[in-house]
Formats: structure tokens, C-alpha cells, sequence
């Protein structure tokens, strides 16, 4: 079974991925911001990481850096957020963070669900 | 606006063409705009309709001043853009009309930026995109909405008899029942909805 890590500071959001994660027999694991991932995700050892962008504390540029701090750059990653980036700049995620997908609030449950079966492939 | 759809008509601009342009000629401190679309190039359109928007200060918490640049040069007005998010992901450096800030974390920082920034920039309308990252209308709760609140007010007595005016704007994409609108404590509050149908549909006609 994959793990899943949901890391959002809106609970209501969080749960509703959880959920879905669940429905499609993914285990799943969630934190409510970047330190408690960071807390985490050496003992969950999960197969990808869904990431809010805006979230209190720890920026997510600090989240990734220490991601690869730790040893873990090669994770995959899929950044959930309400933020739009402009093309360039999901570029440069994929390439220095190895994000795989980038999703945006308000998502389409289909849509997010293909998203990360294509991701874990 | 989602891939494969097209605008059809703006309704406001269809059907209340008169009232919105006396609407917004009207004198007005605060404005709340419900809209239901994430495209920047929508909110362009909007501010290109109104009477002397003067200079804008755009305070963004949802798009990028990357991803908003190509659109620029479609807006009539000077606009100063205070970045709010690409500081969470990347290093980047301030230019003459763009600033970048933290994500502020509650209403209270979000009303310091402002005083900050209205001393440096001396704007004439002062955008905040989007109200809706710190209160959802649909299911208030009595903490927010009392933040809410006390930001509108805090808003009204230190700006109303000062030339600022500003655009609050609260995406409703999922078009939700907004059941909480506060609309004793805004001079204006607007719908603003684009309709759309998908292209491949139209070709069909």
C-alpha cells in the first residue's frame, strides 16, 4: 500500500485529501505545517508528499531545502495550493525541488486523483 | 478561466451596464468584489472598467508577480504590485513596481502592510487579493468573523476621510451560498461572475 503525507495548515482541507487519498487505498499520514512534516517524515518514509504553499512558520523553500538536508531531495512531491505560479516558475520547482505536479485550490477531485496516480507511476 | 471554456458574457456587463458604471462612480470607501474567476487577466478587465482607479497598490496573496506580468500591459492604470507568496519558494528581488512580503498571517498583519506600504507608495486604490484567504462568507466562525470585523472597521475609521479607497476582492470559485456578507460594515458589495461555456460545445452551433 502507498503512503501518502498531507501537509496543510487548513484542517478542513487536509482532512478532504485524506479522505480521497483513503478512497483510493493509499495509507495516509497528515501534519499541519512544515515543522511537524519535517518531524515526521523520516519515520513514515512516504511515497509522495501532497504540499500546501502558504502555510505559518517554515517557508516552503525552507521545507524543501531541508528535505534535501536530510537526504531526501529525491521525494516526490506535489505542491496543492491556491497560489498560480507562472510557467517559468513551475519549471524551476520541478528542477531544483523535484516537484512533480503543482494542483490549485479550488481542485477537481477527478482531476487531483489522475494527478497522483500518474505521479506515483 | 478553465482550459476549453470561453467567456460568453461578463453578466454585470450585460445586464447592468448603467448601474455598475454609476456604482462605481459613486463615492465609496471600501468595495467588496465577489467574483468567481482566478485569472488575473479577469481582475485586469474589472479594473480597466472603473472611472480614474488612480494608482493602484496590488497586494497579492494568491498569484504570483510573474504569473501576473504578462497582463499588465492591458491595465489603463500605474499599478505597484506587493508580492505576497513568491517569497515562500524563491529568492527574489524587489524591482520599482513590485515589492516582495511575507504571507502575512492574520488580518492585524495584513493592515500593517498596508499602513507600511500607502506611506511609500501613496496609492489611490489599494487592491487586496483576496480577502477570502483569511474568512470564508459561506461558514463564518465567530473568531474570524470578529477579525473581520474589526479589520472592516479598523478600515472605515482611519480611511474614510482620506482618498484611499480600496477594492477588496473574495473569490467564490466554488460558488458557494455566501450566507455572512458584511454588509453594514462595506460601503459596496458586488457579484461579479463570468459566464462561460465549454468551446468545443459552441463549435456545435
Amino acid at each position: 500500500m502507498t503512503k501518502i503525507m498531507i501537509v496543510d495548515d487548513n484542517r478542513d482541507i487536509a482532512q478532504t485529501l485524506k479522505t480521497i487519498m483513503e478512497m483510493e487505498n493509499h495509507k495516509t499520514e497528515v501534519a499541519y505545517n512544515g515543522e511537524e512534516f519535517l518531524g515526521k517524515v523520516d519515520a513514515v518514509k512516504p511515497d509522495l508528499v501532497l504540499l500546501d504553499v502558504m502555510m505559518p512558520g517554515l517557508k516552503t523553500k525552507d521545507i524543501l531545502t531541508r528535505l534535501k538536508e536530510k537526504g531526501l531531495g529525491d521525494l516526490k512531491i506535489m505542491l496543492v495550493s491556491v497560489v498560480r505560479f507562472s510557467d517559468e516558475e513551475k519549471h524551476i520547482l520541478k528542477s531544483e525541488f523535484n516537484i512533480k505536479d503543482y494542483v490549485t485550490k479550488p481542485f477537481d477531485v477527478t482531476d487531483l486523483v489522475n494527478r497522483v496516480r500518474n505521479t506515483l507511476r | 478561466m478553465k482550459e476549453g471554456f470561453e467567456i460568453v458574457a461578463v453578466n454585470y456587463w450585460k445586464s447592468v451596464n448603467n448601474e455598475i458604471k454609476r456604482i462605481l462612480l459613486d463615492f465609496w470607501n471600501t468595495f467588496l468584489l465577489i467574483h468567481d474567476s482566478m485569472d488575473f487577466a479577469d481582475i485586469v478587465g474589472f479594473l480597466n472598467k472603473m472611472p480614474n482607479p488612480g494608482k493602484i497598490m496590488y497586494i497579492s496573496l494568491t498569484k504570483s508577480n510573474d504569473s501576473m506580468k504578462p497582463h499588465l500591459k492591458d491595465l489603463k492604470s500605474k499599478i505597484f504590485i506587493i508580492d505576497c507568496v513568491s517569497s515562500m519558494i524563491f529568492e527574489k528581488k524587489a524591482s520599482q513596481d513590485c515589492q516582495f512580503e511575507p504571507t502575512p498571517a492574520s488580518l492585524n498583519d495584513m493592515m500593517e502592510l498596508i499602513e507600511k506600504y500607502i506611506q511609500i507608495i501613496k496609492p489611490d486604490l489599494i487592491v487586496i487579493d483576496s480577502f477570502s484567504q483569511f474568512i470564508d462568507y459561506s461558514s463564518i466562525s465567530m473568531h474570524r468573523g470578529k477579525e473581520s470585523h474589526e479589520f472592516l472597521e479598523q478600515l472605515k475609521n482611519k480611511y474614510a476621510r482620506t482618498p484611499y479607497r480600496f477594492l477588496l476582492l473574495y473569490d467564490n470559485v466554488l460558488s458557494k451560498d455566501l450566507v455572512n456578507l458584511p454588509f453594514t460594515s462595506v460601503d459596496v458589495i458586488l457579484k461579479y461572475e463570468l459566464l462561460t461555456r465549454r468551446k468545443d460545445k459552441m463549435d456545435r452551433f
